[in-house]
């Protein structure tokens, strides 16, 4: 497939090329949904980030001074607006590292709709997925988004070092499997 | 035996890749990105011609205040926002308070520094104007919870960054 440079897309949407938006749009949106679903958003607040989110990469295009990284930009600006939605909202917890892989799940609302689950095993892959503590959600959800966000993306929308990607998502995936057995 | 369609053997455990192909697929399946977001996306673009220096947000807080409760929103919450556009510590400021109630948000601003002014919330749903006084006050009575960012045509020309109220 053939893959055009973001920051090539970036450049043409400054000049006013909108299927170069478009582009972008289709490359990061499933990025954005997979935060915002991993913060837990309600699908109204959800929705009001996804659209604050791309009306402040409107309002910065001619500022990113990265455009390559503009992926990173997209992602660190919507978990700010998660973050802010859920501070202002008065729902937000700290997490402790020490919750990160073993803890209790934080929400109640694994934000799947089961009724839509054809199969089984997604049921109850979903259902072990609900129960993973908030950060490995977070991650799983980025790693599940369509197209998958670069190392580079996640870390910013999860605010962790690129190299700790790697092994938290190995014992993410080892609690997740724990779960189901 | 080996036609039986019975029900399969116990699965081996997934290895790291299956298992985030099953997570995807299900994702896909059960959650998968709502409608209306990639229009609301692309739609975005078109808001690129609205003009003013961006003022950025530089405070954004819940306030607690007692009294001068009569002109709340019923069950609302208080938020006090403050913008600031790219020239420096002395730049242009637009301060408002935020009344957000269940669906509705009431918007009480001030200028700094003070003057006249056109003021104009906008949101997907439509522009509302605010003249501003010779004191830089200016009020939006109701505005649908939504996100919106305030357009400023005075001594400076500013937008704020969109928020969500």
């Amino acid at each position: 497939m053939e893959t055009v440079a973001a920051g090539d897309l970036v450049t043409r949407a400054r000049e006013g090329d909108e299927q170069a938006w478009d582009d972008l749009v289709d490359r990061y949106l499933g990025m954005v949904h997979g935060i915002c679903r991993g913060h837990r958003l309600g699908s109204d607040d959800a929705a009001d980030v996804n659209q604050v989110v791309w009306l402040r990469l409107v309002e910065h295009l001619d500022r990113i001074r990265t455009p390559d990284a503009v992926g990173g930009w997209i992602a660190a600006t919507t978990r700010n607006e998660c973050l802010r939605v859920l501070r202002i909202a008065g729902r937000l917890v700290p997490t402790g590292d020490d919750a990160v892989f073993d803890g209790e799940p934080t929400g109640r609302d694994p934000g799947i709709d089961t009724g839509l689950l054809v199969y089984e095993r997604d049921r109850a892959l979903m259902a072990a997925f609900a129960r993973l503590g908030d950060r490995c959600q977070k991650l799983l959800r980025l790693l599940m988004a369509d197209p998958v966000p670069s190392y580079d993306e996640i870390a910013a929308a999860l605010d962790m070092p690129v190299g700790s990607i790697g092994p938290t998502r190995g014992r993410c995936l080892d609690r997740l499997r724990h779960l189901m057995a | 035996m080996t036609d039986t369609p019975a029900a399969p053997p116990p699965a081996p455990a997934p290895d790291d890749e299956q298992l985030l192909s099953e997570l995807h697929r299900a994702a896909a399946l059960g959650d998968p990105v709502p409608d209306g977001w990639r229009a609301t996306a692309r739609e975005a673009f078109a808001w690129s011609a609205v003009g003013g220096e961006v003022a950025r947000l530089v405070h954004d807080a819940r306030s607690v205040r007692d009294g001068r409760v009569e002109r709340r929103l019923i069950g609302s919450t208080q938020r006090t926002l403050r913008f600031r556009s790219g020239r420096g510590a002395g730049g242009p400021m637009v301060e408002i308070e935020l009344d957000v109630g269940a669906d509705k948000v009431r918007v009480t601003g001030r200028l700094r520094p003070p003057g006249p002014a056109m003021v104009v919330a906008m949101s997907r749903s439509g522009r509302v104007p605010a003249p501003a006084g010779p004191d830089g006050v200016f009020h939006v009575d109701e505005l649908p919870r939504r996100p919106f960012c305030l357009l400023v045509t005075g001594e400076a020309v500013l937008k704020t960054e969109w928020v969500v109220p």
